[in-house]
């Protein structure tokens, strides 16, 4: 009965989330890799949170109860894995040892799945109308609770330390907050395992709903989600190949600059690659600073180039800056092929309506 | 009792934990020439784990006979050595395809096998004893093929993946750098034997 309401109430928020979604994935953009990994993510957690609760159900015979169980086990540390793996790498993108927690995650799951074959693991109880699982298999139940405990370690140093890396500050509270309720999550989820009660599962549950809400509520609230974790823009300037700066643009103040902030070494750079502009097209793409990436986008034919300067260069990026050269070589066609004598800068000034439509998602709050 | 091939493999053993200690130290002091000190640290930690740790506990189960429980944990000490030899030596084939760069897949890969491996060896009866003689002291020097070890389905079927998985990520990465590799591609062919060899070693004594 418990069970039900409880699945009930998260294919609920799940379906009214995917729907949302659906309805609105022209607001969504993700680059294809991490999308599939979200996927499968979402998929770990529904089949956990329904296997979870369907174990304990005592409609089921034992040995399917335990087949369920033992999913759900598979599921639950295959999802906090994922997504702890995700977090911790994005955050840590310019530590030389980010993949460390992703490979202890690893590791203690690989000890885990074997020590998921010791025959008679578990003792199944009955109590009332519900099934629980005692351990017999106490390696089983320690490194479960030695997998929980390095997630949620990890995971909080990596983001109390790279707090300073998310792009927009308010999704990183909204993070704070989301792995609190998390940590407790994981807290009362260990304590079931360790003492089979049931106010302890009653509790994972409700805390466990309300984690997936307010991930989903922010999802529908925030469609940059997926697209800004930690990258930046910080100015898009653009350049005829005379030199000539056309626009310029601060991502930061949200204003257009009269000048470019693109200084030394850069400029002069940025000045030789302007005047050989003819064959550049295929030859440099970005360049790669200490915690910048300035990335190119030329147009050989009306002899001009933009310049993003952000912090990682991504799929999505680049991506963006072609849709957005795309549009303003058609909207400026006539205005780039007549720059001669007096030049007009001000004519494109509608730079900027490009790029409230290319680059929306990265115009976050400071 | 026969007593000449536990006294040969005590003399082998000395040549090999002499030469692994010699080759370790001088690979740590010239770490430098090996590409990155990382591949240098890769080397050592592959010599090291192999002529010293395995070999030191590869007798210790085979010639000796303490107790079946310090001699299965020998033997799971030995395979563990083995283990991480051949996840480094794999490792460094995989820089082969891009100098310098370390590729995060194969760690991946390797780390959850390592971590399956050790999952399964802490299980009671993953490996058991059998002994072909009756013996009266507690510490008794034995001819190695008196002694035998047999392992259960996890263990012999995660040795085979691993297995299966070096030979064809090893290849893979020789076979495309092979003009570039000509002295590492004899590299492999001997340490893809030695590591199948011992293979052979093993699965025969796997209980499925």
């Amino acid at each position: 009965m418990i069970a039900s309401i409880f699945i009930s109430i998260f294919v609920i928020i799940f379906v009214f989330g995917i729907i949302y979604v659906f309805l609105n994935r022209r607001k969504y953009e993700a680059e294809v890799r991490f999308l599939t990994i979200i996927i499968i993510y979402f998929i770990s957690e529904i089949t956990y949170f329904i296997s979870f609760n369907l174990s304990a159900e005592i409609f089921f015979n034992i040995p399917l109860a335990l087949i369920i169980w033992y999913i759900s086990i598979i599921t639950r540390n295959l999802s906090i894995g994922i997504f702890a793996s995700i977090h911790n790498l994005e955050l840590n993108k310019d530590n030389i040892v980010r993949f460390l927690p992703a490979l202890i995650y690893i590791f203690i799951g690989g000890i885990i799945l074997s020590q998921l074959f010791v025959l008679d693991s578990f003792n199944v109880i009955q109590k009332g109308f519900e099934y629980f699982y005692l351990f017999n298999n106490i390696g089983l139940l320690t490194s479960i609770i030695i997998f929980n405990f390095c997630i949620v370690l990890f995971s909080w140093i990596i983001q109390i330390k790279g707090f300073h890396n998310f792009a927009d500050k308010k999704f990183g509270r909204f993070y704070s907050i989301f792995m609190l309720l998390s940590s407790l999550n994981i807290f009362l989820y260990s304590l079931h395992l360790i003492t089979p009660n049931t106010y302890f599962k009653i509790f994972h549950s409700i805390l466990y709903l309300i984690s997936i809400g307010y991930f989903v509520f922010f999802i529908i609230k925030r469609p940059n989600i997926f697209s800004v974790f930690t990258n930046k823009i910080y100015d898009l300037i653009i350049f005829h190949k005379s030199g000539i700066l056309l626009y310029s643009f601060n991502f930061q103040t949200r204003e257009e600059v009269d000048e470019s902030l693109l200084k030394g070494s850069i400029l002069i750079g940025i000045s030789h690659i302007l005047a050989n502009l003819s064959n550049v097209e295929a030859q440099i793409t970005h360049i790669k600073m200490k915690d910048r990436t300035v990335v190119f986008n030329f147009n050989t034919q009306l002899g001009y180039a933009a310049l993003l300067i952000a912090k990682h260069r991504n799929k999505l990026l680049e991506k963006s800056i072609d849709n957005f050269m795309n549009e303003f070589s058609t909207i400026n066609k006539e205005s780039l092929k007549n720059l001669t004598g007096l030049i007009d800068v001000s004519t494109f000034k509608n730079a900027k309506s490009l790029i409230k439509q290319y680059f929306r998602h990265f115009l976050t709050e400071k | 009792m026969n007593y000449i091939t536990p006294f040969s493999l005590i003399i082998g053993y000395f040549f090999i934990f002499s030469l692994g200690l010699f080759v370790t130290i001088h690979i740590i002091r010239n770490r430098k020439n090996y590409g990155t000190k990382f591949m240098g640290l890769l080397n050592a930690v592959t010599v090291f784990s192999l002529g010293v740790i395995h070999a030191t506990f590869y007798i210790l189960s085979v010639v000796f006979f303490i107790s079946e429980q310090i001699n299965i944990l020998f033997w799971k000490f030995s395979i563990l050595a083995w283990f991480v030899s051949l996840i480094t030596t794999s490792l460094l084939f995989s820089f082969f395809r891009e100098y310098k760069k370390i590729k995060s897949f194969p760690f991946l890969y390797y780390t959850l096998l390592l971590g399956l491996l050790i999952g399964a060896l802490l299980t009671p009866d993953s490996i058991t004893l059998n002994l072909s003689i009756s013996l009266s002291s507690s510490i008794i020097f034995i001819d190695p093929s008196l002694i035998n070890y047999n392992f259960n389905f996890i263990v012999g079927t995660i040795m085979i993946i691993l297995l299966s998985l070096y030979s064809s990520s090893s290849k893979y990465s020789i076979e495309k750098k092979r003009r570039n590799f000509a002295s590492n591609s004899k590299r492999y062919y001997f340490f893809n034997n030695d590591y199948s060899e011992y293979s052979l070693y093993l699965i025969p004594n796997h209980s499925f």
